[in-house]
């Protein structure tokens, strides 16, 4: 009898195969561990970063419902609310005991009824509304306050290289 | 990195070759070659380098045969652990990172004792560690694996004998040494490698229990408990460990500051592994005592997916209900309890809740005994029973639900649905929306109505009998609660998230509240005088009962002064839940400014079984509680 986890990673992955969020795709990267995925996000519409396509990787602890999975863009992504090395720090992703900011309160943590797809959504809504008031990457989240049309820039720069564009000469 | 490491390893063995060769072409001999190898400290330096370079290989070579091929997390890690490579698998490397340091300052204090093979033993354990993280790992591995081949038992098993005869090798060595020659570094060696002989056991034991595990064909409940104690005894261990090693070296050397670090995390990972275990057994326990089993029948009339492991509930997998009313899998919940104590939907904290349930079951048992024997005793229960109520009515997650639970307590109708809400007396909001209330017609007296002064017993409690709607009838079905009776105006002033549709639904929530606590005051009057009186004459009305009415309103809440109770808690609406009992005090007690006139209505209304129940004569233990909780009331509300 293996693990639930694996038996929830496997419905969860057939849930996302036949019913696919839009802008949303997720796989494991190999059949053989499914607590290895990555996705592809695309940038929501009307903001900086829409049209992009930024991968990531999750990764699922062995006790999966019942911990959060680990979530890191693999492009580089300059965003408040996600470090320089690509972690994303939202508060569903914090397990309730620990509390890496401090005033997360215990309702918006990770709890067994999040899913993957419901990860995926809210990082999609962070990327569009990034929270500055807890900010991950400091210096993005200043950019993000202080110089909008820099951070947009970057963003920008960063879309055309995830879809294999030259940059922009501006 | 595999190109950087394989340049690293060709460039040491060229460097190597090409300072041996020097060495000779410039010495002709051998032994004045070794001699000016031994004294260069250039070609000692690319010697020690090419031994580490060597060692790295047996690593690798060992690697592969236990371990085969490392899974992208492990390997990171073990290429973090030789290159110092920049890697981004943050535990191991963190873990790594530690050591290192760890093992450094312990190595401070002895550092008489540096030498060549002092470097070499530090890196030897450095990699045995190593060996030990991947094992875990590699362990834990077989919960996650869908497959599970011969192979990986063979060399777990493998992996699991040597490093276990390699840990106890060194830690025997290092004591025997220690004896013979006196405290050296050895102590620290025997130390750490005492530490991964413990780790090496747990290890052990949760492969066994994987194992097991594995073998069963169906899920093994018990699995998750085993391997917290499994962890309780082995932080148990390493506690002892770093406590005797910390004696240890209080009595060789000085106080060993570079242990108080480890130390403290064992002695609080031992604090929370028993944290863990006391409470995961408090929740298992009230979970297999108190929280119900969902039939299959009910099963089949709601969604019955387990939340927790997205897979269909069925009857022969017992599914537990909380008391927030959410299901799950007995075994899903039990492996929650083990995190968290709370519902995985709502976070509603069970024990909070529990308590309240609880709260409400002593009030139960306060109803029995006060019928057993009604003196002081039931007195003092019946003043005592309506706060416990009261939190568990105020909840914020779980009070519908809860309110369905008190339903099931007192038998009542379609309780903390939306069922009530039309109720002619507790139904605010809304007396001009409906005006068929105002032409309500108390229905006939029950035999058993309640003694003198008090709520007559009436099983399912107030169930209108509205004039002319034939619709009420549907309130007698507990299970479905009719939707019907709220008109379409009164559903839309509670949808959406505007102020006004708040302030509707929280005003819809308080009148279910103060349905409720109006039952329990009923029940607990009912228990101080039940075996004491019986039915009286329904006409009489004396003095006494204008009290009784005051009582009973404040008890039922806003029935002679909707209006009031409106205005009240429209302004007060914004408040949190803990605020909401005072609230329903201010608002029980606006309502209680009725005058005399009003006896009959609220007696008639919120037991509709019983119009004008008269008090012809009355105990004076009920007495004595009425007044009582009359002089609380009073005493909390000065505006009255």
């Amino acid at each position: 009898m293996a693990g639930y986890a694996l038996k929830r990673l496997m419905t969860e992955y057939k849930e996302l195969t036949t019913r696919p969020p839009e802008g949303i795709i997720a796989a494991p990267i190999d059949e053989d561990n499914f607590f290895e995925w990555e996705c592809l996000i695309t940038g929501p519409e009307e903001t900086c970063f829409a049209n992009g396509v930024f991968p990531a990787r999750i990764t699922f602890p062995q006790d999966y419902p019942l911990s959060p999975p680990k979530m890191r863009f693999t492009c580089g992504i300059f965003h408040p609310n996600i470090y320089a090395d690509g972690r994303v720090c939202i508060s569903i992703l914090h397990a309730p005991g620990d509390d890496p900011t401090g005033y997360e309160s215990s309702n918006e943590r990770w709890s067994p009824v999040q899913s993957i797809e419901k990860i995926l959504l809210s990082v999609v809504s962070m990327l569009a509304e990034p929270n500055d008031e807890s900010p991950a990457n400091v210096s993005a989240a200043k950019m993000w306050r202080e110089d909008r049309t820099q951070f947009e820039k970057i963003a920008d720069q960063l879309v055309r290289k995830t879809l294999c564009l030259p940059a922009s000469e501006a | 990195m595999r190109v950087s490491a394989g340049l690293m390893i060709g460039g040491s063995c060229v460097a190597t070759a090409a300072t041996v060769l020097n060495a000779f072409a410039i010495n002709k001999q051998f032994y004045p070659s070794i001699v000016y190898l031994s004294k260069s400290n250039a070609s000692m330096a690319v010697l020690y380098v090419q031994g580490l370079v060597l060692v790295y290989l047996m690593f690798q070579v060992l690697k592969s045969i236990l371990f085969g091929d490392l899974r992208a997390a492990e390997a990171e890690a073990s290429a973090f652990i030789v290159l110092n490579n920049k890697n981004d698998f943050q535990h191991l490397s963190e873990r790594t990172w530690h050591a290192v340091l760890e093992t450094c300052l312990a190595f401070t204090v002895f550092r008489d004792d540096f030498s060549a093979i002092f470097v070499m033993q530090f890196i030897g354990l450095l990699f045995i560690k190593c060996f030990h993280w991947l094992a875990d790992d590699r362990v834990d591995m077989m919960e996650r694996s869908p497959v599970i081949t011969l192979r990986f038992h063979l060399r777990m098993l493998v992996v699991l004998a040597t490093l276990g005869f390699a840990d106890s090798y060194f830690v025997s060595s290092a004591y025997f040494t220690t004896i013979q020659r006196g405290a050296s570094a050895q102590i620290v060696f025997g130390f750490e490698y005492a530490i991964l002989l413990a780790l090496v056991l747990h290890v052990a034991i949760k492969y066994l229990l994987h194992m097991h595990d594995l073998r069963n064909t169906q899920s093994w409940d018990n699995k998750a408990v085993y391997l917290l104690y499994a962890e309780l005894f082995i932080n148990l261990i390493r506690c002892l460990l770093y406590g005797f090693f910390a004696c240890i070296m209080l009595r060789v050397h000085t106080f060993p500051l570079f242990s108080v670090r480890p130390f403290y995390q064992s002695v609080r990972a031992l604090h929370k592994a028993f944290l863990d275990v006391v409470l995961s057994r408090r929740a298992i326990n009230a979970m297999n005592s108190q929280f119900p089993v969902v039939s299959a029948d009910e099963l089949a009339t709601m969604d019955a997916t387990c939340i927790i492991c997205r897979e269909e509930m069925t009857g022969e997998a017992s599914p537990k209900r909380l008391p927030c009313s959410h299901v799950f899998h007995a075994h899903c919940l039990r492996s929650w309890f083990q995190r968290q104590q709370t519902c995985p939907t709502c976070r509603t904290d069970i024990w909070q809740v529990r308590n309240g349930g609880s709260g409400a079951g002593n009030a139960a048992d306060a109803v029995r005994n006060g019928v057993g024997n009604n003196d002081a005793g039931a007195q003092q229960q019946a003043a005592a029973g309506v706060p416990p109520f009261l939190p568990f009515l105020g909840h914020q997650f779980g009070f519908p639900q809860q309110a369905a639970a008190g339903a099931q307590i007192v038998g009542a109708q379609a309780g903390g649905q939306p069922a009530p809400f039309p109720h002619p007396i507790y139904f605010a909001p809304a007396p001009a929306n409906r005006p068929e209330f105002m032409n309500f017609v108390p229905p006939p007296p029950v035999p058993m109505a309640g003694p003198p002064g008090m709520f007559p017993m009436m099983p399912p409690p107030p169930i209108p009998q509205v004039n002319g709607t034939t619709d009420n009838t549907d309130y007698t079905a507990p299970a479905n609660p009719s939707y019907g009776l709220l008109t379409t105006e009164e559903l839309q002033r509670m949808e959406g998230d505007t102020r006004d549709a708040i302030i509707a639904r929280i005003q819809a929530m308080d009148n279910i509240m103060i349905l409720l606590e109006s039952v329990q005051m009923q029940m607990v009057q009912l228990a101080a005088v039940t075996p004491l009186r019986r039915p009286a004459d329904a006409a009489a009305a004396t003095t006494t009962t204008n009290e009784v009415s005051e009582e009973e309103t404040a008890a039922s809440g806003s029935n002679a002064a909707p209006e009031t109770n409106e205005t009240n808690v429209s302004t007060d609406t914004p408040t949190e839940p803990p605020v909401r009992n005072s609230l329903f005090r201010n608002n029980s007690f606006h309502s209680n400014q009725p005058s005399t006139s009003s006896t009959s209505t609220p007696s008639s209304s919120v037991p509709p079984t019983s119009s004008g129940p008269s008090t012809s004569a009355r105990t004076p233990e009920a007495e004595e509680v009425r007044q009582r909780r009359l002089a609380r009331l009073l005493g909390e509300n000065p505006n009255t």
